[in-house]
Order: C-alpha cells, then sequence, then structure tokens
C-alpha cells in the first residue's frame, strides 16, 4: 500500500514580526500508482509543502501521514530511518554526491538501508539501462550533463523500491526535450512500479504526464485539476503562450 | 560501514585535493617542530654543562652573581667543602677558551671551544660515551665532547693542537683525545676537558707556563652523601666555608645573564607559533567542512543520519592530519640527521608530543564545530533550495 496523505497542513514563518502562511490548511491524499504535479508561481508554497510531505519540515497545524503512519509522532532519528526506507527524492540541483560513479550514487540508497546486495546491485543497473544510462555507469557527476544527472537522481529515488517519490523541480535546469524526456520516465516509472508520487514544478507543460494537477497560490490550493482534457490543456495552453511569445 | 566507505571514496576519487591538505598538514608540521627544536637546541647550549655535570651543588666566589667567569676559588676552599657533612667528593672546575687549529698535525678549519679544566675521577669530570675517562692530573690528555667530535671529525687517539694566547704571545698545545663526552656546551660554544695542572699551564694567562703556586679555577662541584639533604648542606657550605656562595647546577645557569630573556623569548615564540598553527589548521577543517553544507544537506534528506555524516567528516579529518603529521613528523626527523652538526637540533618529548597531540585535537574539534552548525540547517536550505 502506497499512499500520501496531508490533512489541514500549515506551515507559517515569522518575518520581521510578520506572519507568513507558506502553506496555508492544504489537504491532499495521493494513492498508489498515481503522479500528482503542484504547480504554482515561485513563493506559492509548493518546496515547502514538498519538505513537509518527506518529512524535512514539521507542520505547525495538520499532520502528514504516509501509508498511514504519522510523521508528526516521529522522533528525528526515527524520521530519518522512514525517510530512507519508505521516501525517495529527487531535488532540482546538488543530487548526487560528486565523488560516486553513477551505480555508486544510486546504490548509496541501498547502502543506506543495508539491503546492497546481488539483487539491488542488479536492480541498480536495470533501472539505469531503462533510463538510458546504462553506458555510464562508472561515470561521475561531472562527467554527465543536467538530464542525465536527473535521471540517475531518479533512479537513486527509485531503487529502494520506496512507498512515496517526491521530486523537487526536476526539469529545473533542463531544456524541454530533456525535461519531457526525464519527467515521462518518472512518471512511468511511478505508475510501472505503484508508488505514490508528487512532482513540485513550476513548469506547466510537465503536468501533461500528471494523473491529478494541484495548483497552489499564497500557500492555498487554489484549483485541481483531475481531468485529463484540461490537465493537458492546460500544458498546452502554456506551451503555445511559451511558442509564441519565442516567436515573437 | 558507510561512513568510512564514503570518506574512503572521496579521498580517493579526490586525490589530488588531500595530497594537497596532507602535504600542507606535513609542512606546517615540519614548521613547527623545526622551530621547536632549534629553540630548544639553543637553549640547551647555555645549560648542557650544568645539566650533565651529574652534581647535586656547585660552589661559586662570593658576591659575583653566580658568573662563571668572574668566579675565582682556590685549593684551600675545596678542602674546607670537603669537610663539610653530607660531602661525598668536590671536584674543581676551571673554565677557559681555546681554538683548536690542528688535528693530527693537519691545519682545520678551527673551532673555538671551551676549555675545562677538571680533576679526573673527581666531580665536574666527565663520563665518556667512547674512549677513556681523564686519568693524569698532568697529563696533555684530553676528553672531547660530542660537538667537538661531530664538527671536526677528531678520531679517537688523535692528538688536537689548541691555541691560547698567554701574555702577548700566541702558544700552541698538542693534547691526545683519549675519549667522548656527551655535549656540554658553555655558554654556546663546545667543550673540551683537560687535567686541571695542564689546563693551568695552557689557558690563557698573562704569563706563559702556570698560574703560580696556588691552582686556582672557577667553581666547585660538589656530590653528596646519597642520604644528605643538599639545602642542608648548602646552608653549612655557606656557613662553614669563608666568601662562597652554594645553589644547584638548575639554578646557575638559570641565573646565567641572558639566560632568561632568551628562554622567554624561545617559549613565547614556540607557544605562539604552536598557537597560530593550531589556528590555522582547525580554520583550515572548519571551512573543508563548510564547503559541504549541500552534500550532507542531500545526504540527510535522503536519509543518512546526522552520525554518519559526523563520522565520514571525522575519519577524512584524522586520517588527513595522522598522515600529514606522519609525513611532518618523519621529514622532520630526515632533516635533521642531514643537518650540519653545527646547527642545534634538539628533539624535546614532551614538546613533539605536545605539538602532534594539539594539531590533532584542533582538526577534529573544527570540523565537528562546523559540523553541528550544518546539522543545524534544515536539509532543504543546506540544498539551496527555499524551504
Amino acid at each position: 500500500m502506497s499512499t500520501l496523505e496531508a490533512r489541514a497542513v500549515s506551515k507559517i514563518y515569522e518575518m520581521n514580526g510578520a506572519e507568513i502562511r507558506a502553506v496555508d490548511n492544504l489537504s491532499l491524499h495521493v494513492g498508489e500508482g498515481e503522479f500528482v504535479a503542484l504547480v504554482g508561481p515561485s513563493g506559492s508554497g509548493k518546496t515547502t509543502m514538498l519538505a513537509l510531505l518527506a518529512g524535512l519540515l514539521q507542520p505547525d497545524v495538520g499532520e502528514i501521514l504516509i501509508n498511514g503512519n504519522s510523521l508528526r509522532t516521529m522522533g528525528k532519528a526515527k524520521l530519518a530511518a522512514f525517510r530512507m526506507t519508505s521516501i525517495g527524492f529527487t531535488f532540482q540541483a546538488n543530487n548526487l554526491v560528486p565523488y560516486l560513479t553513477v551505480q555508486e550514487n544510486v546504490e548509496l540508497m541501498l547502502r543506506l538501508n543495508g539491503t546492497l546486495d546481488k539483487k539491488g546491485r542488479a536492480r541498480t543497473i536495470d533501472l539505469l539501462r531503462r533510463l538510458d544510462l546504462g553506458d555510464r555507469l562508472k561515470n561521475l557527476p561531472s562527467q554527465l550533463s543536467g538530464g542525465q544527472q536527473q535521471r540517475v537522481a531518479i533512479a537513486r529515488a527509485l531503487v529502494h523500491e520506496p512507498s512515496i517519490v517526491l521530486a523537487d523541480e526536476p526539469t529545473a535546469s533542463l531544456d524541454t526535450g530533456r525535461a519531457h524526456q526525464v519527467v515521462s520516465t518518472l512518471a512511468k516509472l511511478i505508475h510501472e512500479q505503484g508508488r505514490a508520487g508528487v512532482m513540485v514544478s513550476h513548469d506547466l507543460r510537465m503536468c501533461t504526464y500528471a494523473d491529478r494537477v494541484l495548483q497552489m497560490e499564497d500557500g492555498r490550493l487554489t484549483r485541481v485539476l483531475t481531468d485529463r482534457v484540461e490537465i493537458d490543456a492546460l500544458a498546452h495552453v502554456t506551451h503555445a503562450e511559451e511558442h509564441a511569445e519565442a516567436v515573437a | 560501514m558507510l561512513s568510512l566507505y564514503l570518506a574512503t571514496k572521496e579521498m580517493v576519487r579526490n586525490k589530488r585535493r588531500f595530497i594537497s591538505v596532507f602535504l600542507i598538514v606535513a609542512l606546517i608540521t615540519l614548521l613547527v617542530l623545526f622551530t621547536s627544536a632549534l629553540g630548544d637546541g639553543l637553549a640547551q647550549g647555555a645549560s648542557e654543562l650544568f645539566e650533565r655535570m651529574g652534581t647535586e651543588l656547585l660552589v661559586y666566589q662570593q658576591d659575583v652573581d653566580f658568573q662563571l667567569p668572574a668566579s675565582r676559588l682556590g685549593r684551600a676552599r675545596l678542602s674546607q667543602i670537603r669537610r663539610v657533612p653530607g660531602v661525598a667528593a668536590v671536584g674543581p672546575v676551571g673554565v677557559s677558551t681555546a681554538s683548536i687549529i690542528a688535528v693530527d698535525g693537519v691545519e682545520s678549519s678551527g673551532l673555538d671551544v671551551s676549555m675545562l679544566g677538571v680533576e679526573p675521577r673527581q666531580p665536574g669530570s666527565p663520563a665518556t660515551f667512547a674512549g677513556d675517562e681523564l686519568n693524569d692530573s698532568r697529563a696533555a690528555e684530553t676528553v672531547i665532547d660530542r660537538h667537538v667530535s661531530e664538527r671536526l671529525d677528531i678520531p679517537l687517539g688523535a692528538t688536537i693542537t689548541v691555541k691560547v694566547v698567554q701574555g702577548m704571545e700566541e702558544k700552541h698545545y698538542d693534547l691526545r683525545v683519549v675519549g667522548y663526552a656527551e655535549g656540554r656546551k658553555v655558554n654556546f660554544i663546545p667543550s673540551i676537558f683537560v687535567p686541571l695542572r695542564r689546563w693551568d699551564q695552557i689557558k690563557p694567562q698573562a704569563t706563559p707556563g702556570g698560574g703560580g703556586d696556588d691552582l686556582i679555577f672557577n667553581i666547585a662541584a660538589v656530590q653528596l652523601n646519597r642520604n644528605a639533604v643538599p639545602l642542608d648542606v648548602a646552608a653549612q657550605i655557606t656557613a662553614t666555608v669563608s666568601q662562597v656562595e652554594v645553589t644547584d647546577p638548575i639554578t646557575a645557569y638559570q641565573t646565567t645573564q641572558g639566560y632568561n630573556d632568551m628562554m622567554s623569548t624561545i617559549s613565547m615564540q614556540q607557544g605562539f607559533m604552536l598557537m597560530i598553527v593550531v589556528l590555522i589548521v582547525g580554520s583550515f577543517f572548519q571551512i573543508q567542512t563548510l564547503q559541504k553544507v549541500a552534500q550532507i544537506g542531500m545526504l540527510e534528506a535522503i536519509g543518512a543520519s546526522s552520525g554518519m555524516v559526523i563520522i565520514t567528516l571525522l575519519i577524512q579529518v584524522m586520517v588527513t592530519l595522522l598522515v600529514g603529521l606522519g609525513v611532518g613528523a618523519a621529514a622532520m626527523w630526515g632533516m635533521a640527521q642531514a643537518m650540519p652538526a653545527s646547527v642545534p637540533i634538539v628533539f624535546s618529548g614532551s614538546k613533539i608530543t605536545i605539538t602532534l597531540l594539539s594539531l590533532l585535537v584542533s582538526g577534529p574539534i573544527s570540523c565537528l564545530v562546523a559540523a553541528r552548525t550544518i546539522l543545524k540547517i534544515e536539509p532543504l536550505r543546506a540544498l539551496g533550495l527555499s524551504a
């Protein structure tokens, strides 16, 4: 069972005496094999929400449940151990350990879990081959392009077979072609392996690979798109607008 | 162990960077140990004779502030001192200077030495680590200290020619080398030991050939009976022998003119040097750790424990320091062997230990301070994301 649930979650920061609600009373549920896109402009609270879902931040109000387990009740060490086994995470930058090869970076998750064995090694290589990185196993991150690095990060996020996969702006530093390739692969693997996936992105074109799109603004959920036609329309409108801008 | 795996991988994959760090630590170690050894060598040059005298008390003429050349004693005083209860033996020590100008008739580059007149087999006469001790009070023999033997490469049994000025004349005397003693510098000048009566003849003086009927020397070295209390015997000597002052060898060299100034300068220099070096090494590892903010943030975000991250950092710091300190200490030893004998290098076990331990501790402490700062940062902030 892979489920991710946020119940009326709020995260409040104080800045110069003023209260800033980075996330404001937000609830969501992501089921097994479901890939959800969390979109919105910069400062809308997307990354904070992702950090809350990962247990990297604790909500001031509400709670996060992963497979029915509340993160609120876990101490720091237990939370770290839970993250290690149940969550796969990719970031927009600084994803990889610079002195480990592609294969070692992916296997790092298994080493952390203490589950690196022949099967794990085989799974690592298979996953990297599926992500077109079969010929890059022994390369260091500095020898890879941005897209290749993101794909390695995706492999690392999936290799330990977590329930939840969280991706923060996985296309931030990629060109359009690479961005589509990375997100489509991520979505495909989440669907295939029955994980619950959440992707934060400011790039609406990537929503076309999501099963559901949650739009955030000022920490609040302002719009939920579940209809495939609506989602594709959002992605294409954005694409058309950008194309027009580029032509102009 | 994952920490060891990550630490090793980083060091192996970043060989150049880590070799540079090893070398920097090694050079810093070499610098601090070398300056410390030079300082100790210099200090020893002022105290060596007294430290190795092997006697409990030294008797000086009164009111000369324990200045060796200014003190004058005669044989009558020796007899009086010998009669004081608690005194086991007394030996005269006369101090003068000379130059060794030839070895076995072959002219040498010339070496100024302290020429010490001592009574054979009496306190003040040096033990030898090779050859024989002085035996005959009138013999034209000498025991040379290690510094002299190393600098002029004089074999046992060789005859050295010393030059002194007596009256208006420059006189040359031959002395046969019968033994080697450990270093016994007097005021930074290496020493040769000559039987007292021979010394009296050849020392620089107004009239060539001897100082007259009463043999004059500078101080008396006093050896005590096993159960005698040095302070009590010193008080009794002062009370029963006229116009003398008594001290122990340590106080004697500490009261040498300029000794305290020199020692405080050396100690301050060594202390500052160690402090600066510890701060540099500490800052170095602190900066090196702080540069890993993003990497540590990422490891924490994917579930690595703080303990694992800290152990990884500590392994690298300790390996870097141990290799660097080892290479530095070995280079120091090699350099000391290659240095000419005229360079005073003395290894002090306690100072080497303090230096190495200070450096060994400063790295991990600085690393831990930096790691504590980093681990307080939320992983997403460490990654540079806007959490």
